[in-house]
């Protein structure tokens, strides 16, 4: 599903180049559980978000599936993450000014979905995260967990391949985070594949593999 | 799609609701702004477009030579308009005006006013459109005595009767026989009269020759051109027109184009433009508060941004939203303004002296502009937080390493804007009030206070020894004397006057003025040299007194007993009197010739000095003896000083309009730094707080949160000062006698601007200041 080959990412800082990846290979197979740990600034974020699409790579090649996403245009790579990705966030990033009903049916908006469509999807979506009582409410209104619960539902709602999580379970206490990721990984064995971004070892042990990362490379 | 987007709108809008009423508002006021503007401007270009001919009709204009220099007169002779007509068959049609309307008493019956009557061809209703409700406006009225009058003229005498066919004695000594009424004529036209009578009676009063002459440009001549007949070709062969039938004078004449006249000949287009420009101005400073707000407010939108980009929203769609949004406040703000004119039209009336009427339906073209103006400035006020809204990278805005509105030069640039603008109009308007104030109060070279006149009518100009002797009986009446003019404005002039020692490049443009020997004292003016005529002078004396102005034209040093000569007439010297203004401010005094002949009939005013004490029977008295001398005619009186107010009202509007903008901008200008205050100060009150847990004291968070719109407001009186400057300097040109325009007015100007700024920095920052720090650290 996912091959990147030799990808390296540096920024420029004055005269000389930092790298924050450097030398990275990676395989990912359909219906992995793959969690990437490693020290602050070891560059988890960033290869997350490259993987992600959000952001490009300096060197190297990333292919998903058979499309080379190095060598795509802007408009080409936004189709294929609108397509098969969604995103969960550490702060959960919902839109304040939308209810939970209305967050969830954002991502729709922006795909080919006609509304009766899109009421069918969120509401299977509310009751699936038994969040139906919860619809009109606005993000302020939840608890942390229960945010978390509506940003996992918004990044699924549109069956993605592939979820990535950027330390989903950073903001939440324990029992959310164990509830959390206990969600994460019934998506998983419904063959979602999964890349998070954690620091805890028990939520590493969620998945099936684990990437260790270190000053931009990967250890093995 | 679009209801998600109106719903995050609606209620980003109810959210923040302080900001969404600064923006709004200040749109709204910036907008009724506009839409007033451009009533007004609809209403001042369509001034006298209602006449069907309109593009075929010209006026008559002149040059006229005085030595070196070349005055312009919108008058003719009368000889002239019939001339071409008879001569050229490219003229359809030619008709003159006696320049200005002469009051009259009019009646019917019992029934008797003073009504102001236009004298004219009858032609002029062939020419222009003055829709007649009874009667003919072809037929042509030559050599008889009749009246056309307006509708409501006709129902002032005559109810809801025709009055075609009925007879109206002018004062009490003409028969007139009505023989038209036409719909009153519309506020939008120049030419305005309510009752119109031949040319041709004029020769009662003045001479069977006086509309043959080829000299007096005492009349307006219009001419319609036949069609495709252009005015510039006509005009080659016209511009010696007069001197072929009078080679004594140099007149050039040419034709201008009616429709012209108002705006350009007028010169009332420069207005126009000065008020659009305002207009527009303060439509951009209420713009700019929008793009500041919603920049400024752009770090709480960056996640939004960031979020919707990352479940797939493209570039173009977040534009579409923005501009939605922004689209969709100022269609609120549109409606907001449309109530704001409805209720400030008839104050806005009031001060323009215009009749505008607010009705989208019956106005089309105003409703597609205004619903234009909306678009626009959504547009354009949506247009940059748009465009940079949108560019936002997610990862960067959800990483929360995008830190918004530190250093923003756009915006601090668009505040500079905003504020040199305001201190702009500031300072204009504080120079405009000056010199208003100044040609106020202008020392005229006599009291105008305390003087009342009556116009000579019927009896009187024969009685006036009588009627003078009685009044001087009334020890509230300190002076009396007949006069030919008032002196807020004498337009009787003449050049060709000669005298010893005269270099030949002096050829001075002189007033006259006809007054008996009680003119000075009445006056209370100073002779400077000589004396004034003696109250036994003789008949047939050729004394005379000249100004001041005129003596320093003479140049001969003491001018008393000199002869001034004009063909054959030989005048002497006598006195020469103190200058004093007989014209409006605006324009310099000239030479003038004070003359009195004691037959002389065209005197038209008396003027009383009166002692302030016992109004009314002084008023009582003064009717008392004129009625019983003349009693055939209605006692009329006006003050002096009021007659002033009202010369210099059109300036007064100016004035009081652009006050209201004044104000408009800076308020407009101030709701949007306190916005803008409001964020930045949010934006920082974690530092105020790690600052005060530091130990920084109130006045060095006030100081450190002011400072920077200090300096931006200080940068815009920088940039304000030359260009309201150079504009002012401009204005104060028209003006004879002006004001200096100092530096306090520039200062003081700057000083408003920072006052408004400081007061409403501050009071965001004491605010900020004075909260318990914990709260704002607590919430990280």
């Amino acid at each position: 599903m996912i091959k990147l080959r030799s990808v390296t990412k540096a920024y420029n800082s004055g005269v000389d180049k930092t790298f924050v990846l450097r030398n990275i290979n990676l395989h990912v197979k359909e219906g992995e559980f793959i969690s990437i740990m490693g020290p602050s600034g070891a560059g988890k974020s960033t290869l997350l978000h490259i993987i992600g699409m959000l952001d490009s790579i300096s060197d190297g090649e990333y292919h998903f599936f058979d499309q080379p996403v190095h060598a795509l245009n802007e408009k080409k790579r936004a189709a294929l993450y609108k397509e098969y990705l969604g995103f969960v966030f550490q702060s959960y990033h919902l839109i304040d000014d939308l209810t939970v009903y209305e967050n969830l049916e954002m991502p729709l908006l922006y795909k080919k979905y006609n509304s009766s469509e899109r009421k069918s999807l969120v509401c299977d979506t509310l009751d699936r995260f038994q969040i139906v009582g919860k619809k009109n409410l606005f993000p302020n209104q939840l608890s942390g967990g229960q945010q978390q619960l509506v940003g996992v539902a918004r990044a699924i709602i549109s069956k993605p391949k592939l979820l990535l999580a950027d330390e989903p379970t950073g903001n939440l206490h324990s029992v959310q985070g164990e509830e959390i990721m206990q969600l994460l990984s019934n998506l998983n064995q419904d063959r979602t594949t999964i890349i998070q971004v954690t620091h805890s070892e028990k939520n590493a042990g969620y998945g099936t593999r684990i990437l260790q990362l270190k000053d931009g490379w990967i250890e093995n | 799609m679009f209801t998600n987007y109106l719903k995050i709108a609606l209620r980003n809008l109810l959210r923040h609701k302080g900001y969404s009423i600064i923006n709004i508002a200040g749109l709204a006021i910036g907008m009724a702004c506009c839409i007033m503007i451009m009533l007004w401007r609809q209403s001042e270009l369509s001034i006298n477009k209602f006449h069907e001919k309109v593009n075929s009709i010209y006026l008559i204009c002149c040059w006229e030579q005085y030595g070196s220099e070349r005055t312009h007169s919108p008058g003719s002779p009368p000889a002239l308009g019939p001339a071409l007509k008879a001569e050229d068959p490219r003229v359809v049609n030619a008709a003159r005006f006696i320049n200005g309307q002469s009051q009259y008493l009019l009646s019917k019956g019992e029934t008797r006013f003073k009504e102001l009557i236009q004298l004219a061809d009858p032609g002029i209703f062939q020419m222009f459109s003055f829709p007649f409700l009874y009667g003919d406006p072809k037929e042509t009225y030559s050599g008889k005595q009749v009246l056309v009058l307006s509708e409501s003229m006709a129902k002032k005498f005559f109810g809801d009767q025709n009055p075609v066919g009925k007879t109206m004695t002018i004062d009490n000594q003409y028969d007139f026989k009505v023989v038209g009424v036409m719909k009153d004529i519309p506020p939008n036209s120049t030419i305005k009269f309510d009752v119109w009578a031949p040319l041709d009676f004029i020769k009662v009063a003045y001479g069977e020759n006086f509309l043959d002459t080829w000299y007096n440009l005492a009349f307006r001549t219009y001419v319609e051109l036949g069609k495709g007949v252009s005015y510039l070709e006509f005009n080659e062969g016209l511009k010696n027109r007069i001197r072929q039938s009078n080679p004594e004078t140099n007149l050039e004449v040419y034709l201008y184009p009616f429709k012209d006249i108002y705006l350009q000949l007028q010169g009332k287009m420069t207005t126009v433009r000065l008020f659009s420009l305002i207009a527009i101005l303060v439509l951009c400073i209420a713009c700019i508060n929008f793009i500041n707000l919603i920049t400024a407010n752009g770090a709480r939108r960056a996640r939004e941004v960031g979020l919707r980009k990352v479940v797939g929203a493209t570039r173009g769609q977040l534009i579409k939203q923005f501009f939605g949004e922004t689209v969709l406040m100022t269609f609120i703000a549109l409606i907001l303004s449309v109530l704001i004119v409805e209720l400030f039209l008839p104050f806005f009336n009031q001060i323009t002296g215009k009749a505008l009427q607010f009705n989208l339906l019956g106005n089309i073209d105003l409703a597609a502009s205004i619903i234009g103006i909306a678009l626009v400035t959504g547009l354009l006020s949506g247009s940059y937080p748009a465009l940079v809204l949108s560019n936002y990278v997610p990862v960067k805005v959800l990483k929360g390493t995008m830190v918004s509105g530190k250093k923003n030069f756009l915006r601090r640039g668009l505040v500079v804007f905003q504020f040199t603008v305001s201190v702009i109009l500031i300072i204009s308007t504080t120079l405009v009030y000056r010199q208003m104030h100044y040609i106020d109060n202008k020392e005229l070279g006599f009291n105008k206070k305390q003087l009342i006149y009556l116009p000579v009518e019927g009896k009187l100009n024969q009685s006036y020894e009588v009627v003078k002797h009685d009044l001087l009986q009334c020890p509230q009446i300190l002076g009396v004397t007949k006069v030919s003019d008032s002196p807020a404005g004498i337009y009787q002039n003449g050049s060709g006057w000669q005298w010893d020692g005269k270099s030949p490049d002096v050829v001075p443009e002189v007033t006259y003025l006809h007054a008996d020997a009680d003119f000075p004292e009445t006056f209370q003016m100073r002779m400077s040299q000589g004396k004034f005529f003696d109250r036994d002078e003789s008949e047939s004396s050729t004394n005379i007194v000249i100004n001041q102005r005129f003596a320093e034209i003479m140049d001969l040093g003491n001018p008393i007993g000199k002869t001034l000569q004009n063909d054959d007439v030989k005048l002497t010297i006598i006195g020469v009197v103190e200058d004093f203004h007989f014209k409006p401010v605006y324009e310099p005094i000239g030479p003038l010739i004070i003359v009195w002949n004691k037959e002389h009939l065209q005197d038209r005013y008396i003027f009383i000095r009166i002692r302030p004490e016992n109004l009314s029977g002084t008023l009582a008295t003064i009717k008392q003896v004129t009625q019983k001398l003349n009693p055939e005619f209605p006692f009329e009186y006006h003050f002096l000083d009021q007659e002033y107010e009202k010369l210099y009202r059109s300036a007064e509007r100016m004035k009081g309009t652009i006050n209201i903008f004044t104000g408009l901008a800076i308020l407009i200008s101030c709701l949007g730094l306190f916005g803008l205050a409001a964020y930045t100060t949010q934006q920082r009150s974690k530092e105020i707080g790690v600052r005060k847990v530091l130990g920084a004291a109130v006045h060095n968070i006030v100081t450190l949160l002011s400072k920077e719109y200090v300096v931006l407001v200080i940068l815009a009186d920088l940039i304000a000062c030359p260009i309201a400057y150079y504009f002012m300097n401009a204005w104060l040109q028209d003006f004879a006698y002006r004001i200096d325009m100092g530096w306090v007015t520039f200062v003081l100007g700057g000083m408003i601007a920072l006052f408004f700024t400081v007061g409403t920095v501050s009071f965001q920052a004491i605010k900020a200041a004075m909260a318990d720090p914990v709260k704002s650290l607590h919430y990280e």
